[in-house]
């Protein structure tokens, strides 16, 4: 890949990933009904707010200059007009702006999903968006749910990759290793990181080590989200690692050490539980014979 | 209806009730608002176990609700920090194991004059455990606060994943409480 190629690389990604990450994000919330509008308004008000602050698109300081570069931002990268034209949106149209570029996006073949089709050439959509959408679900998982709100980003993770088999972008596997390889292959060819590795530490293992060269989530998204407070990881690659891993019984617990470049190199360290018990039944007859003084 | 009234509802004879709260994740907040004001109301002073938001963030929030800073004091597993007392929290260090949880547990339980401890919550314990140390856990804890007359509310978050456990935990609690509107 030429200098110029890798560029627009890590300036854009594959519309696939965006479609994957809408498809998920829909889907896990489901569950809640007519409820999860709910969440989906406070990601709308966060995912606005993100692209003000990153100066994408203007403050809604003059009448109607944020709505024309939203629009802008949004028919350049193949996407509807039914979105808010003004911050905060007042008069709305009928579809919150993650369901209008979900409704673009391409659907498994089911019902209750109307199709609609994407411009011609427009493959990839530009990274800003692309983290707008993953800095928003953050934010508003975090201040609904705090971090109880990884059950769902995993669960993201789960539907995200099962839209990706579904697209063809990534072959299934019964062998969770060769899966993960084509997980991993995929999204750096997707544009998310230029590489990605990661190994075990410790016998048994306890720590998940991960190095990302190029990778503009940790450097916009995860340092803005810590800094929020928030202890949520929404990385795409690693929900669907979590929700993989989970299938064998392993569980990750929080990133305890984390190092990130300006250039978007990463170096992390993340506490992992093998499956098994881990509270056992001589951990509870332990603390059942622990004196407690009862209150007076 | 609030959550008092749920509760009152369904175990209106029981003087120390060990109730499981189903909550809706949009209603969330506002819910585990209403549940802590009516146990403090009720029984006084309580222990209050956040496995979700820091302890900080909490107090904050539950002053604006209306709750006295004097009546809950805190085991706190999310702050990133290194485990250390303060006078009303004990800070465990993010995400500890269940065994840390419970000695913290005893600790708080002796040293703070508690009338009802609140666990939030249960899915938080489910993201690095499995159900099956989550619901032995959760069972002995409530054994233990049986075995001090201490009334206790765990929380569950209405999702996915906790509806294996739900059932499981229903079974030694006094109620199963769904706050889910």
């Amino acid at each position: 890949m030429s200098k110029r190629a890798l560029n627009v690389a890590f300036r854009e990604i594959d519309r696939t990933a965006m479609d994957a990450l809408l498809f998920g994000l829909l889907e896990s919330l489901d569950y809640l009904g007519e409820q999860r509008r709910v969440f989906l308004d406070k990601m709308e008000s966060a995912m606005l707010q993100y692209l003000v602050e990153t100066g994408t698109i203007s403050s809604p300081g003059s009448e109607g200059k944020s709505g024309h570069s939203l629009n802008r931002l949004l028919a350049n990268n193949g996407y509807g007009s039914k979105h808010p034209t003004r911050l905060p949106s007042r008069t709305r149209s009928s579809l919150n702006m993650i369901e209008t570029l979900a409704q673009t996006g391409r659907r498994p073949r089911r019902a209750g999903y109307r199709k609609r089709s994407v411009p011609e050439g427009k493959n990839r959509v530009d990274w800003v968006l692309y983290e707008a959408v993953l800095y928003a679900m953050t934010k508003a998982l975090d201040d609904q749910l705090g971090v109880q709100g990884q059950l769902i980003l995993d669960r993201i993770g789960t539907s995200m990759l099962d839209y990706l088999v579904s697209q063809g972008a990534i072959k299934r596997s019964d062998d969770t290793n060769v899966l993960l390889q084509r997980v991993i292959d995929y999204f750096v060819k997707a544009g998310y990181a230029k590489s990605f590795r990661f190994e075990l530490e410790g016998a048994p293992p306890d720590t998940f080590v991960s190095r990302y060269e190029s990778a503009r989530y940790y450097t916009n998204v995860f340092r803005r989200t810590q800094k929020e407070g928030s202890a949520l990881l929404a990385c795409p690659l690693c929900v669907i690692g979590h929700s993989m891993w989970a299938t064998q019984g392993w569980r990750f617990g929080d990133i305890f050490e984390v190092r990130i470049s300006s250039s978007g190199n990463v170096f992390s360290r993340a506490r992992i539980y093998p499956a098994g018990e881990r509270f056992t039944e001589k951990d509870a007859l332990r603390f059942s014979k622990m004196k407690v003084r009862p209150p007076s | 209806m609030r959550v008092g009234e749920l509760i009152d509802k369904q175990v209106p004879g029981i003087e120390n009730p060990v109730v499981l709260l189903s909550v809706n994740p949009v209603i969330y907040q506002t819910r585990v608002v209403d549940a802590i004001r009516y146990f403090s109301e009720r029984f006084g002073k309580g222990l209050y176990i956040t496995l979700n938001k820091p302890s900080a963030v909490l107090q904050v929030v539950f002053e604006r609700g209306g709750l006295a800073h004097e009546s809950l004091v805190y085991i706190d597993s999310i702050t990133n920090t290194p485990e250390h007392s303060t006078e009303t929290c004990h800070f465990l260090g993010r995400m500890r194991e269940l065994t840390d949880l419970s000695i913290a547990l005893a600790k708080m339980m002796s040293e703070k004059e508690v009338n009802f401890v609140f666990v939030d919550s249960v899915s938080t314990l489910l993201i690095y455990n499995d159900s099956n140390s989550v619901a032995r856990f959760c069972h002995a804890v409530t054994e233990k606060l049986r075995s001090l007359n201490l009334p206790a509310a765990l929380i569950l978050v209405e999702m996915e994943e906790g509806k294996g456990i739900a059932a499981q935990l229903a079974q030694f609690c006094d109620a199963y409480v769904e706050a889910v509107s």
